[in-house]
C-alpha cells in the first residue's frame, strides 16, 4: 500500500513514518529492503533508533506491543515476534537505509562514479576548499573573457551600473543564480524578447503627436501626467515613464486616470511611446538575464573541470548528476550496486524536497509504483507543505502534489490532530493562520495569503486536558535612553528578553523556546537574557567572533601570514596573547617578522590544532567561559583543517570567520532560529515577530507551468512597478516566486506556533500597524480588531487559555546528556620501575650510519657510465655473494652462477641489465682477487686474527665456525636493538665459544688519501660495529676483548679493525 | 599434508604464549636459534611485541638468541618461492593498465569505465588505474580474475554488468599481454604462476601466529609447504570447528554466536570529548594498579585521536598514538605541494601567479632560503614578506614577469628571482647549470622549462633536488620530531624516484611538471611518519592490533557500528554479495574476525572497556556496534533502550566513582570547559593618553573623528595600516587614487578648456592608460583589467559632463590644491589645518568659485547627506565648510560654492551636486569644526562605534564590533589626553 500522509505540526510524522517501517518488517520485508530518507542526519538517528526501541519494548513487554498497535495497525506484534525482528534489524544494522537523502546520493555516486563521470577517490568538499575553488573557478572564467565583454558583462550583472567590484558582483550573481541555473537550459533565461524599438524618426514623430494632447485637454491632472510623461520619454528615463502618470495607467490595461476617461486617440498615441519604453526596458533585462546565464554556465564549466582535476566535489553536484544519468539511477542497477533490492521507500519532510532530488527520487517511486500495489513495494511519504521553510535551499513544497500523480492509487491521509500542543495553542494556531488574510493591504502577497489562511485546516489536539495559554502581545516602547545602544529603531531585542525573563521567573524549569529569524537575533538575545540572569542556550551556529580571545587569535593569525598587518599586530601586541606569541611590541617589524617566521614554521610542523591548542591553553587563566568554549572550539576546527591546510594562515582565518558554532548549554531557556526549531518542541515558545520585512526580496523570478518541474523562466529580479512590461509567461513566473516566498514566510510563522507544548507568546513590535506588510502586520491583522491600525504597545491583543496555566505543574530535567559537564579524572600509574617493558623503541645498528642515499649518490639518467649500478643495488649484491663464501680457497663462486643473485627475495625488483651484471661481477671476482679479501677469509689467517686475543690463543683451524648474516636481537637502555651481522666466525673450545670475529663487509667508494679515508669510515662505521659486538658479547657469553670487529673495505681492499 | 594446529587458550594473552610454546620448541642450552623459523602474523605490532617477547626471556634463560623471520602476509609469499620474472612496481602497474586502456577499443573502455580521463590528465588516469589495479589484486589474491566475475554475473542473468565485466576482462587480458611483452609480473601473478608450478617450498618451519584471515592464493602456496606450517590459533580447543584447517575463521559460523559482554563493560558516551572522559575514567579506576605500558588504548575511529590524547592529557597521561601524521602533512610534502599550484598556474610561456607564489613563499623553508639569498642580495631581510604583501596589495600584478616600478619593485623582483632559482632545481641537475651561476637567469626559464615535458623520472629526480637545497635536513638531535618528518619525506620520495628509475624507458609518461607533481605526490602523501618514541607514554593503537596485545588493561574507544566491524557498503566494483560469492573478503568475514578478536580480548584481559557513542565529532548520529547488540535477545532489547532511550550517558562504574578530580583551569581546551566564570581579559586596548596632541589636523580628519573617536586614533595617531589577505582587484581606495590621478593629470592638460567631449575623452584614456601602466605595469590580471574599464567608463561619462561645463563658462582654475591655515579650536588652542582640494572652478562671467571634491564611490550621496544628520541636528563631516574656510587663503573673490563632483557606478549620476548651505550653516559647522578638533586634541572618547550600516572594518576586530558584552574598561574612567598641550 503506498501512502501518501499530510501531516501537520505535532501529529506524529516521525511516528507514522516508525510505524510503517515496522509494519513492513512485520509483513516480512528485509531490512536492507527499506529505505526511509529525511532532511538530517540526527532526525535520520531518530527514526531508526525509534524502530529499535519500538521493537526492543516489545520485545520485553507485552503491553507495549499493545501500545504500538495503533502505529502497526491493522497488524499486530507480540513478544516473540519482536524479538525476532529485532536480532534481524539489530543484526543487519549496518545494511540498513535511513538516512539522508545526500548520504543515500552519495551512496550510490561511489557505487557508480564511473557511469557519472566523476574522478576515482572523488570527496565531498570542506567549505573553505570549496570557496578557494569557487574563487579559481571565477578567475578562469575572467580569464578566458575579453575584457571589453567582461566589463559589458559586468555591467549587465550590475544592472547597468558600473561598480568597483568585480569580484562581489561575480560572487554576488554566482549565489543568487547557479542553483537555479543547474535546473533549467538556456531557453529559461531567454523568454524575455525586447522586441523593435522605434527610430529616433519614429520617437519624435510619436512625441509630436503626444503634444498636442495637453492643450486640448480640460483640466490640470491629465495634461500635467501627459507633459510629464513626454518628459520623461525624452530624457530616456524608461522605468520611470513607465511607473508614472498615464503610462503607467495604461501599461496596466486601465483606460482611466484618476478616475477621468482617457481618450481613445491619447491611448493610441501612447501605444508606440510604450512600445518603445518596453523595449528599451527589456532589452536591459534580456540583457541581464544573459549576462547572469553567460557568466554561471562559464562558471560552472570551470567548476566541473576543477572537480575533474582535483576530486572535490559539492553535495549538489552529486545530485544534479544523478539527475541527469538516467543510466546510473536504473532501478535494477541501484539494486545490484548496493546489493540490496529496494522495495520500499519512505519519504519524510518530504515537502522540503528539491527538484534535483525530486528528478532522481520520482524514478525510484515511479519504479516502485509500477511493481504494483500489492504490498511487495510500498512508497510510504510524509510531510506538510505548511511546513515548507527551505526554499531558499532549494525546497519546493508542491512537489508533494505530484507524488499523487506518481503513484497512481496512493492512498492520501491527512492528519490534523496535533499529539504535542494544549488546547490553548492549538486555538492561536487556528485563530492566526486562518485569519491570516484579514490583512487589509497585502497587495502582491494577496493571493498567497488568502489561499494559505483559505486552505488552512483547522487543527485538533489529542492532549484535550493539558493546562496552557497562549497570547499574542505588544511589546513597550523602549526607552529613550537606551535607545542610542540599539543596533536599530527595530531593534526590540531588549523588550523581548524582559518578557523571557518574566516567563522563565515564572516558570524556572519549564523549557522556553524562543524562536527568532536570524542568528544575529539569536546571539544578541542570549546576551540580553544572560544580562538579566536567565541562563539561556545560544542554539543553531554562529561564527566564534564573539569571543574577544578568538577576535586576537584571528589578528594573530592574520599577522603569522602577513607580518606587514600593523592593525592586527597592535591588537595581539595590546592582549594577553602577546606574552604567549611573543608580539609584545607592534611596531618592530623585525620582530613581527620573527614571530611570524616561527609560527608558519610551528603551524606547518606540528599543525595548527597543536599550535593554537597550545597558545588557548596558555590564555586560558584569563579568558571568559565564553572565550574557553569559543578557543575549544577554534582548536576543533583546526584539527579538520590540519587534513587540509594552507601555507598562508589567513586562510585559516577565513574559515574561522565563516564558520558556525553552537554554544549550546542545556540551560532550560533556548534560544534559535526558527529553522533550526525544526522537529523540536518546547513547554513554553516565546516567539518574538520584530523582523521588518516578511522574506527578503528574491534575486530570481522562477516559474513554469508545473512549480514540480524544472523552472522554464528565469528572470533577474524587477520591481513590481515594471513588471507590466515583461511578457505573460515572466509575470507569471515572478508571480510564482513571490507566491512561494509569501508560502514560506508564512510556513515560517506556522512552524514558529506549532512548537508550543502548554504555552505560546507571540511579541510583536510596539505601534505595529495592521497594514505593516510584514510578519508582525500579519499577525496583527489577524488577531486584532479591523478597526485600529496601529496596536498600542505593551498590551496583550489576543489570548486564551488560563495565564497560570503552570501553577501546580512540575517540569522533567531535561538536561540531555549532550549539555552534561564532562569531568577528566586524574588517572594514576604504577611507576615503571626498571623501564618500559612494552612497546619499546627499536634501534637499528645502521643509524649510527649516514641517512639514506640521495639523489646526487644515484646515477642521474644522464650518467655517461651506462653500466653504473645505484650504490645500494651494488652494495646488496656484493653483499649477498659474499654471504655465499664461508672460506676462502674453498667456496671460490661459480662466474656463471653470479647473476642467480637476483632470485633472492630481497633482491627481487633489482632490474640490471646484462652489462651492469657483468659489470658488477667482475667487480666482485676483482674483489676476491685482492690480498686483504683472500686473508680476511681464509682461516689460517683467521686463526691468527682471533690468536691475538687472549682467550683464544690455542686455536685450531676446525675450531672455527662461520656464520653469514647473523640475525640478532638484544635489548639496551631501553630499546630493542636489531640487525644481521654479515659475517660472524666464532672459535669453540671444549664446545664452548671462546673467541668471536665479526666482519663487517662495505661497498663504499674510496677516494681521497686512503689513510684517511679508511680512518673515516672506521669513524663512521664504529657504532654500527659496537653494537654488533654487544650483541655476540651478551648471547656467547664473551668478554669483549674475545670479539674481534673488523671493517672489510672492499673497493679499497683493506681490512681495518675497529677495536 | 596437512597443517598442523595448535589453539592456545584465551583466558590468557596470546603471544606471551606464543613465546613460550618458541622457547619449548626450539630452545637448545642456552641458545634460542629461531633462524629456521618464520613467524607470520596478522599485523606489525604483533611482531614487534613477539620480538620484545622474545628478548625478555632470552635475557632469562636463552642469551643466544637468534631471532626468527616475522612477516605479515603482505611479505610472506615470497619467502616460498623464486621469481621467475620481475615484479612490477604499483606505478608500473598503473601505467600498463593505462596502456591496456588505451589499446583496446575504445567502446570497450567506455562499456568498462564509461568514461575516460582526458589525455592530458595525468593523476586522473592513475587513480582510475589504480582502482583497476586494486580489484585485480584481490581478485587475483583468490585465484581469480575478471572473466569469474563476468560469468558469475552471466549466471545470476545480471546481464548489463556481465557486459561490463567482460569489457574488463578484454582491458585485463590485453594488460597481462603487456606484462608479458615487458617481461614484467605483478605479484599476484607471480604467485599464482609459483602455485600452479608446484614450486613453493621452504627448508624453515613457517608458523601462522593468529592469522584468522587469509586469501585463497596464500592457502594454496601454504598447501604445498603444509608440512612445514603450524597455525597457531587464539582460541580454546573446545572452539576448533570454529576455525578451519589453517586456523582461519569459519566465518558462517561466527555470525549468530552469542557474545558475552559484560554489563559493566561496555559504556555509552555522548560525544567525542565523552567518550574520552570514559577512556580516561577507565584507566583512573585501575587506582594505580598498572604500569602506562601495561595499558592499551584502542581507538576505533581515527577522528577520536585528538580527544583522547587531549583528556588523557588533562588526566596526567601522556599518550603516543605511532603515527604522527601522514607524510602528506610533513613540511617538504607541502613544499613540492605549493610549487605544484604554483607551476599549475604559470600560462604557456609566463610564470606561475602572485597568488601560489604568495603561499610558496609562506612556506617555513622557502622563508629561510629566502632570508639568506635576500640578505645576500642586500635586501632587509625581515621585512621582505611584508614589502611583498605591500607590492602586491597596490599594484596587484598577474605574475612576476610583469613587475610594475616601485619602491618595492626591488626587493620583489629578488623575491620572484630567489624563487625562481629554487624551482631551477626541479628541471636542471647542478652539474648541467652554467657554471657561476646558482640558478637560471631569465625570469621565464624556469617557468618555460616546467611547461615542457620530460620523464616523470626526471622530475622526481628534481623534486629531491628540490627539497634538499629548500628543505636543510634538521638535526635529529635538536629537532627529532622534523627530522622524523623530513627523513619520512624524503624516503618516500626516494621510494618513489626508485620505482620510476625501474621503469621501462617505453611506459615512462613524458610530462610536463604541473602534471608530474601531482603524480609525485600522490605516490608519496599516505606514506606514515612515525610518533617519536616516549618511553612514559601509554600507547594508543587501532582495533586491529588489540587482540594479539598483551596489556592487561585494555579500553575501546569508538565502539559503534561502522567501525567495530567495519562494513563496506558501496564499492566501485564489486558489492558486498558478489564479494561473498567469489569468496572476497567481504563484511560477514569482516564481522567474524571483529567477533573473534573481542571474544579473545575479553577472555585474556582482566580489565577491559569498551566505549560507544550517541554522536561523531560533526553531531551527527551513531549506533552501537552490531557485536555488543549479538548477546540474548533480553540482553539486545536492554541494550538498544540503554543506548538510544536514556539520555544520560553512562555514570561511571562503581569503582570510578572514586577517582579524584583533576582541579586544573586548562581542562577547558580541548575538551568542554569547567564551569569557572570569570571576566574576559581580552578588551579593547585603552589609548596611550600620554601620546602628543597632534599639531596639524587634515580636513578628512574630522569626518573620522566625528565617526568613531577610538578609530580615528588608532588610524590617525598610531597610523595603523592594514593589509588585505589576497587581495585580487583594486580596493576602494586604489580604485579612486586612479581616478583622482588622471583628473589631476587632465587638468595639466591642454584639453582642461576643452568643451569637446570626445577629445576629452581620448584624452583622459589616454591619462588613464598612462597611470594604469605606471599603478600595474604592463599587463594587468582580469579583474583590473575589468575594473579599468569600469573606470574609463566613468570617466567617458565625466568627459561628457566636463565639455558641458566648458559651455556654461566653468573654468578650472585649481586642482590638488594643498592649503593650509591656522584654526583655533573652542578653547582657543591653534592647531595647522591642512587640506588638499581635488578641484577649483570659476565661472567668470557670474564671478562664481566651486570648490569641488572628486567622489568615487559607487553610490552618489550628496553634501547633504553626508555631512548632516538633521534627526539629530549634527554635523556628521566637515569636509566642505573646512574646504571654504581653507579657500580664504586663495585669491577667490566672488562667491564660492561647495560640493562634490561625483564619478559614480550609476553613469546616469555622473555629475556635481552643491551643498545649499547659507553662510550661517558653514559657520555653524565652522563652529563645530573647532569643537571636534578640541576633542581631538584632547582625545576625548565617550565610545566605540562601528562603522555605520553595521560593516565591519579594518578595526573591528580590535574594537571588537561582533562581541555583544564587549569589555571597554578605561572607557568610563577615561579623561582624555594628558598632556593637552596649547590650552590656553
Amino acid at each position: 500500500m503506498h501512502q501518501l500522509v499530510r501531516a501537520s505540526a505535532g501529529s506524529g510524522k516521525t511516528w507514522q513514518l516508525s510505524g510503517y517501517f515496522l509494519k513492513q518488517l512485520l509483513r516480512g520485508a528485509r531490512p536492507e529492503s527499506i529505505l526511509a530518507t529525511t532532511f538530517t542526519r540526527k532526525a535520520a538517528g531518530e527514526i531508526l533508533g525509534r524502530v529499535l526501541i519500538w521493537l526492543a519494548r516489545a520485545a520485553r513487554d507485552p503491553e507495549f506491543c499493545q501500545e504500538i498497535g495503533q502505529a502497526i495497525e491493522p497488524l499486530s506484534i507480540d513478544c516473540p515476534r519482536a524479538q525476532e525482528l529485532l536480532q534481524q534489524v539489530t543484526g543487519q544494522l549496518h545494511r540498513l537505509r535511513v538516512s539522508t537523502l545526500d548520504s543515500f546520493f552519495q551512496q550510490i555516486a561511489r557505487s557508480c562514479t564511473l557511469e557519472l563521470g566523476l574522478p576515482p577517490g572523488w570527496m565531498i568538499v570542506d567549505e573553505h576548499t570549496d570557496r578557494m575553488l569557487r574563487r579559481q573557478a571565477v578567475d578562469i572564467v575572467l580569464a578566458e573573457q575579453e575584457t571589453a565583454h567582461s566589463r559589458r558583462l559586468m555591467q549587465m550583472l550590475a544592472r547597468g551600473n558600473h561598480q568597483r567590484s568585480v569580484r562581489t558582483l561575480i560572487d554576488d550573481a554566482i549565489s543568487n543564480a547557479w542553483d537555479v541555473f543547474q535546473q533549467t537550459t538556456r531557453d529559461a533565461w531567454t523568454r524575455v524578447d525586447a522586441g523593435r524599438r522605434l527610430t529616433s524618426a519614429e520617437r519624435e514623430a510619436a512625441v509630436a503627436v503626444l503634444k498636442e494632447f495637453p492643450h486640448q485637454l480640460p483640466g490640470k491632472r491629465m495634461p500635467e501626467a501627459i507633459t510629464g510623461d513626454i518628459d520623461r520619454f525624452e530624457s530616456e528615463q524608461w522605468e520611470e515613464f513607465v511607473k508614472k502618470g498615464l503610462a503607467s495607467a495604461l501599461l496596466k490595461g486601465k483606460t482611466t486616470y484618476h478616475r477621468q476617461d482617457i481618450p481613445e486617440e491619447i491611448q493610441e498615441a501612447y501605444r508606440p511611446l510604450l512600445r518603445h519604453a518596453r523595449a528599451e526596458i527589456l532589452q536591459q533585462v534580456a540583457g541581464r538575464n544573459e549576462a547572469t546565464y553567460e557568466l554561471i554556465s562559464r562558471f560552472d564549466e570551470a567548476c566541473r573541470q576543477l572537480r575533474q582535476e582535483t576530486g572535490f566535489t559539492r553535495f549538489g553536484d552529486i545530485t544534479r548528476l544523478l539527475a541527469q544519468s538516467e543510466a546510473a539511477v536504473d532501478g535494477r542497477r541501484i539494486d545490484f550496486r548496493l546489493d540490496s533490492s529496494l522495495r520500499y521507500l519512505l519519504l519524510d519532510e518530504f515537502q522540503d524536497t528539491s527538484l534535483q532530488q525530486w528528478q532522481v527520487i520520482r524514478r525510484l517511486v515511479r519504479s516502485l509504483a509500477e511493481d504494483g500495489n500489492d504490498g511487495s513495494t510500498g512508497v510510504f511519504c510524509v510531510g506538510d507543505t505548511k511546513q515548507a521553510i527551505y526554499g531558499w535551499r532549494g525546497g519546493v513544497a508542491e512537489i508533494m502534489d505530484r507524488l499523487e500523480s506518481a503513484v497512481p492509487g496512493i492512498d492520501v491521509q491527512q492528519r490534523h490532530v496535533s499529539y504535542r500542543s494544549s488546547p490553548a495553542v492549538i486555538e492561536a494556531v487556528n485563530h492566526i493562520c486562518s485569519n491570516l488574510g484579514q490583512h487589509p493591504n497585502l497587495k502582491d502577497y494577496e493571493a498567497a495569503c488568502q489561499q494559505w489562511s483559505q486552505t488552512f485546516p483547522p487543527h485538533t489536539t489529542a492532549r484535550t486536558t493539558l493546562p496552557g495559554y497562549a497570547e499574542v502581545r505588544t511589546l513597550p516602547v523602549p526607552d529613550a535612553e537606551d535607545a542610542a545602544d540599539r543596533k536599530s529603531q527595530s531593534d526590540f531585542i531588549p523588550e523581548a528578553a524582559d518578557c523571557v525573563s518574566r516567563l522563565h521567573q515564572q516558570t524556572p524549569a519549564a523549557q522556553i523556546g524562543v524562536l527568532v529569524r536570524s542568528n544575529d537575533e539569536v546571539a544578541r538575545l542570549v546576551h540580553q537574557l544572560t544580562e538579566r540572569g536567565v541562563p539561556a542556550s545560544e542554539e543553531g551556529g554562529t561564527p566564534p567572533v564573539d569571543s574577544p580571545a578568538v577576535l586576537a587569535v584571528l589578528s594573530f593569525l592574520h599577522v603569522v601570514g602577513h607580518p606587514g598587518c600593523r592593525v592586527s599586530r597592535f591588537h595581539v601586541a595590546q592582549s594577553p596573547l602577546a606574552e604567549h606569541t611573543g608580539l609584545t611590541c607592534w611596531e618592530d617589524d623585525a620582530l613581527a617578522a620573527r614571530v611570524s617566521a616561527s609560527f608558519r614554521r610551528r603551524l606547518t610542523d606540528d599543525g595548527y590544532g597543536a599550535t593554537l591548542q597550545d597558545i588557548a591553553l596558555a590564555v586560558s587563566p584569563v579568558c571568559s567561559e565564553r572565550d574557553r568554549l569559543r578557543l575549544q572550539q577554534v582548536v576543533a576546527e583546526a584539527r579538520r583543517f590540519d587534513l587540509m591546510p594552507a601555507l598562508n594562515p589567513a586562510d585559516f582565518l577565513e574559515v574561522l570567520e565563516s564558520a558556525r558554532f553552537s554554544r549550546t548549554t542545556g540551560a532550560p531557556v533556548r534560544v534559535m532560529t526558527i529553522h533550526q526549531s525544526k522537529g523540536l518542541e518546547f513547554e513554553i515558545v516565546v516567539a518574538p515577530i520584530v523582523s521588518r520585512n516578511l522574506f527578503r526580496v528574491p534575486s530570481l523570478a522562477t516559474g513554469g507551468p508545473d512549480p514540480a518541474e524544472p523552472p522554464e523562466s528565469v528572470c533577474t529580479w524587477i520591481s513590481s512597478d515594471l513588471k507590466p512590461v515583461l511578457p505573460e509567461s515572466v509575470q507569471h513566473a515572478f508571480d510564482q516566486t513571490l507566491s512561494s516566498c509569501t508560502r514560506e514566510a508564512l510556513s515560517l510563522l506556522y512552524v514558529t506556533l506549532t512548537r508550543a507544548i502548554h504555552a505560546l507568546h507571540v511579541l510583536l513590535p510596539p505601534g505595529v500597524k495592521r497594514t505593516s506588510r510584514s510578519a508582525a502586520g500579519l499577525v496583527a491583522a489577524a488577531v486584532s480588531d479591523s478597526r485600529t491600525e496601529d496596536l498600542p504597545p505593551d498590551e496583550v491583543i489576543w489570548s486564551c487559555g488560563d495565564p497560570n496555566w503552570f501553577t501546580g505543574m512540575s517540569f522533567a530535567d531535561r538536561l540531555s546528556a549532550e549539555h552534561r559537564p564532562v569531568v577528566i579524572p586524574t588517572v594514576r600509574t604504577a611507576p615503571m620501575t626498571e623501564g618500559r617493558r612494552r612497546g619499546l623503541a627499536r634501534r637499528s645498528p645502521s643509524t649510527h650510519a649516514p641517512p639514506a642515499p640521495s639523489a646526487e649518490q644515484r646515477p642521474s639518467r644522464h650518467d655517461p657510465a651506462a653500466d653504473a649500478v645505484d650504490a645500494r643495488v651494488r652494495g646488496s649484491i656484493i653483499h649477498a655473494w659474499f654471504e655465499d663464501i664461508s672460506w676462502l680457497p674453498d667456496d671460490v663462486p661459480d662466474p656463471a652462477r653470479l647473476p642467480d643473485v637476483l632470485t633472492r627475495p630481497d633482491l627481487r625488483n633489482v632490474r640490471l641489465t646484462d652489462a651492469q651484471m657483468k659489470h658488477l661481477a667482475d667487480e666482485f671476482l676483482a674483489m676476491l682477487e685482492q690480498d686483504a679479501v683472500r686473508q680476511t677469509l681464509s682461516r689460517p689467517a683467521a686463526v691468527e686474527r682471533l690468536a691475538h686475543s687472549q682467550i683464544g690463543r690455542n686455536l685450531s683451524e676446525q675450531c672455527l665456525q662461520v656464520a653469514a648474516e647473523r640475525p640478532f636481537a638484544f635489548r639496551q637502555d631501553g630499546q630493542i636493538v636489531q640487525g644481521i651481522i654479515d659475517r660472524l666466525v666464532t672459535a669453540h673450545s671444549d664446545g664452548t665459544v671462546v673467541a668471536a670475529e665479526i666482519i663487517d663487509y662495505k661497498t663504499d667508494r674510496a677516494h681521497g688519501n686512503l689513510q684517511d679515508w679508511v680512518a673515516d669510515r672506521v669513524s663512521l662505521y664504529r657504532g654500527q660495529l659496537n653494537d654488533y659486538r654487544t650483541a655476540v658479547v651478551n648471547s656467547l657469553n664473551l668478554s669483549p676483548e674475545a670479539v674481534r670487529c673488523s671493517l672489510l673495505l672492499l673497493d679499497a681492499g683493506v681490512l681495518a679493525d675497529v677495536s | 599434508m596437512t597443517i598442523t594446529r595448535c589453539f592456545f587458550d584465551w583466558n590468557r594473552p596470546f603471544l606471551p604464549q606464543v613465546a613460550d610454546y618458541l622457547t619449548n620448541r626450539y630452545a637448545r642450552g642456552t641458545t634460542l636459534d629461531l633462524t629456521g623459523v618464520i613467524l607470520v602474523f596478522p599485523g606489525r605490532r604483533a611482531a614487534r611485541r613477539m620480538l620484545e617477547l622474545l628478548v625478555e626471556r632470552s635475557e632469562q634463560n636463552h642469551p643466544n638468541l637468534l631471532p626468527p623471520q616475522m612477516h605479515t602476509f603482505e611479505t610472506f609469499p615470497e619467502l616460498l618461492y623464486v621469481q621467475r620474472q620481475r615484479l612490477a612496481d604499483p606505478l608500473t602497474e598503473r601505467l600498463v593498465w593505462k596502456q591496456a586502456l588505451t589499446a583496446v577499443p575504445s567502446e570497450t573502455a567506455r562499456a568498462a569505465l564509461s568514461h575516460l580521463p582526458s589525455a592530458d590528465a595525468l593523476s586522473n588516469w592513475l587513480r582510475l588505474c589504480e582502482s583497476l589495479r586494486q580489484q585485480h589484486q584481490e581478485l587475483a589474491a583468490e585465484g581469480l580474475d575478471f572473466s569469474d566475475v563476468q560469468v558469475l554475473l552471466e549466471q545470476k542473468k545480471h546481464d548489463e554488468e556481465a557486459a561490463r565485466w567482460q569489457a574488463l576482462r578484454t582491458i585485463q587480458a590485453e594488460y597481462l599481454c603487456q606484462m608479458d611483452r615487458l617481461n614484467l609480473w605483478d605479484r599476484q601473478t607471480a604467485r599464482l604462476y609459483a602455485v600452479d608450478q608446484e614450486e613453493c617450498e621452504t627448508s624453515h618451519d613457517i608458523l601462522l601466529v593468529g592469522t584468522v584471515d587469509m586469501s585463497r592464493l596464500v592457502e594454496r602456496m601454504l598447501l604445498q609447504v603444509a608440512d612445514r606450517v603450524t597455525a597457531l590459533v587464539f582460541a580454546p580447543e573446545s572452539l576448533h570447528d570454529h576455525f578451519d584447517a589453517f586456523g582461519r575463521l569459519r566465518s558462517e559460523l561466527w555470525q549468530d554466536r552469542q557474545i558475552a559482554i559484560p554489563e559493566d563493560t561496555a559504556v555509552i558516551a555522548d560525544d567525542p570529548d565523552g567518550q574520552a572522559a570514559a577512556v580516561a575514567e577507565h584507566l583512573a579506576a585501575q587506582n594505580g594498579t598498572w604500569r602506562a605500558d601495561d595499558i592499551c588504548v584502542a581507538v576505533a575511529d581515527d577522528m577520536l585521536v585528538p580527544a583522547v590524547e587531549q583528556a588523557l592529557s588533562q588526566a596526567g597521561l601522556r599518550t603516543r598514538w605511532p603515527v604522527r601524521f601522514q607524510v602528506r602533512n610533513s613540511a617538504p610534502w607541502r613544499l613540492l605541494e605549493a610549487v605544484a599550484r604554483h607551476l599549475a598556474t604559470a600560462q604557456t610561456g609566463q610564470p606561475g601567479d602572485f597568488e601560489s607564489l604568495s603561499d610558496l613563499v609562506r612556506h617555513p623553508d622557502v622563508s629561510e632560503a629566502l632570508d639568506q639569498a635576500l640578505a645576500a642580495r642586500g635586501f632587509n631581510n625581515t621585512t621582505w614578506l611584508a614589502d611583498l604583501d605591500e607590492y602586491l596589495a597596490g599594484h596587484l600584478p598577474p605574475h612576476p614577469g610583469v613587475l610594475p616600478e616601485s619602491r618595492r619593485q626591488g626587493v620583489v623582483r629578488a623575491i620572484c628571482r630567489t624563487v625562481e632559482d629554487l624551482l631551477s632545481e626541479l628541471v636542471t641537475p647542478n652539474e648541467e647549470r652554467p657554471s657561476g651561476t646558482s640558478g637560471r637567469s631569465a625570469p621565464q626559464s624556469v617557468y618555460a622549462a616546467s611547461s615542457g615535458r620530460q620523464p616523470l623520472a626526471d622530475w622526481a629526480a628534481g623534486c629531491l633536488r628540490l627539497l634538499q637545497r629548500v628543505c636543510r635536513f634538521p638535526d635529529p638531535d635538536c629537532d627529532a620530531s622534523r627530522y622524523d618528518a623530513f627523513s619520512a619525506c624524503m624516503a618516500a620520495f626516494n621510494r618513489a624516484c626508485e620505482s620510476l628509475q625501474d621503469l621501462p624507458a617505453d611506459m615512462m609518461p613524458q610530462c610536463t611538471a604541473s602534471q608530474a607533481l601531482p603524480v609525485l605526490l600522490m605516490q608519496t602523501a599516505d606514506a606514515d611518519v612515525p610518533a617519536p618514541p616516549d618511553d612514559e607514554a601509554v600507547e594508543l593503537t587501532g582495533w586491529l592490533e588489540v587482540p594479539l596485545d598483551d596489556s592487561p588493561v585494555v579500553t575501546v574507544a569508538g565502539f559503534n557500528e561502522g567501525r567495530i566491524p567495519r562494513s563496506v557498503t558501496s564499492d566501485l566494483f564489486l558489492p558486498n554479495t558478489l564479494r561473498a560469492e567469489l569468496g572476497l573478503n567481504d563484511n560477514r568475514r569482516r564481522y567474524a574476525r571483529d567477533a573473534w578478536a573481542l571474544e579473545s580480548l575479553l577472555h585474556s584481559r582482566p580489565s577491559v572497556r569498551l566505549i560507544a557513542g550517541r554522536r561523531d565529532d560533526q553531531g551527527d548520529p551513531l549506533h552501537p556496534s552490531r557485536l555488543w547488540l549479538a548477546g540474548s535477545v533480553r540482553e539486545t532489547a536492554d541494550r538498544v533502550c540503554r543506548f538510544y532511550e536514556d539520555t544520560a550517558p553512562d555514570s561511571a562504574p562503581p569503582d570510578t566513582q572514586r577517582t579524584e578530580q583533576r582541579d586544573v583551569p586548562e581542562s577547558s581546551i580541548g575538551c568542554r570547559p569547567a564551569a569557572t566564570g570569570g571576566e574576559s581579559a581580552f578588551i579593547v586596548p585603552s589609548p596611550d593618553a600620554r601620546r602628543p596632541a597632534p599639531a596639524k589636523l587634515a580636513v578628512t580628519d574630522f569626518r573620522e573623528f566625528l565617526a568613531c573617536p577610538y578609530r580615528y586614533y588608532l588610524k590617525k595617531e598610531l597610523k595603523l595600516t592594514a593589509v588585505d589577505h589576497r587581495p585580487d582587484e583594486m580596493n576602494a581606495l586604489t580604485f579612486g587614487v586612479i581616478i583622482h590621478r588622471v583628473l589631476s593629470r587632465f587638468a595639466e592638460t591642454d584639453l582642461v578648456d576643452s568643451d569637446d567631449s570626445a577629445r576629452i575623452r581620448a584624452g583622459l584614456q589616454d591619462l588613464l592608460s598612462q597611470e594604469a601602466t605606471h599603478q600595474f605595469g604592463t599587463q594587468y590580471s582580469s579583474t583590473v583589467a575589468v575594473q579599468l574599464e569600469i573606470i574609463a567608463e566613468r570617466l567617458r561619462e565625466f568627459a561628457r559632463w566636463q565639455a558641458e561645463q566648458i559651455r556654461d563658462g566653468w573654468r578650472i582654475r585649481w586642482t590638488e590644491q594643498a592649503v593650509e591655515t591656522d584654526f583655533q579650536d573652542i578653547r582657543g588652542r591653534t592647531v595647522l589645518l591642512t587640506g588638499r582640494i581635488d578641484r577649483i572652478d570659476q565661472h567668470s562671467e557670474q564671478n562664481i568659485w566651486r570648490i569641488l571634491d572628486y567622489k568615487t564611490g559607487d553610490k552618489a550621496k550628496s553634501p547633504k547627506e553626508t555631512h548632516y544628520r538633521s534627526g539629530r541636528d549634527e554635523w556628521t563631516d566637515l569636509q566642505l565648510p573646512l574646504y571654504h574656510l581653507l579657500a580664504r587663503q586663495l585669491p577667490l573673490q566672488g562667491d564660492i560654492q561647495l560640493g562634490y563632483m561625483h564619478l559614480p557606478g550609476d553613469l546616469s549620476n555622473v555629475r556635481e551636486t552643491l551643498a545649499t548651505w547659507d553662510a550661517e550653516q558653514i559657520e555653524s559647522a565652522i563652529q563645530a569644526a573647532r569643537q571636534t578638533a578640541a576633542d581631538i586634541l584632547d582625545m576625548t572618547i565617550e565610545t566605540v562605534t562601528p562603522p555605520a550600516g553595521n560593516r565591519s572594518d579594518e578595526f573591528s576586530r580590535i574594537c571588537q564590533d561582533t562581541v555583544v558584552d564587549r569589555r571597554i574598561p578605561w572607557l568610563d574612567d577615561w579623561t582624555g589626553r594628558l598632556s593637552k598641550e596649547g590650552e590656553s
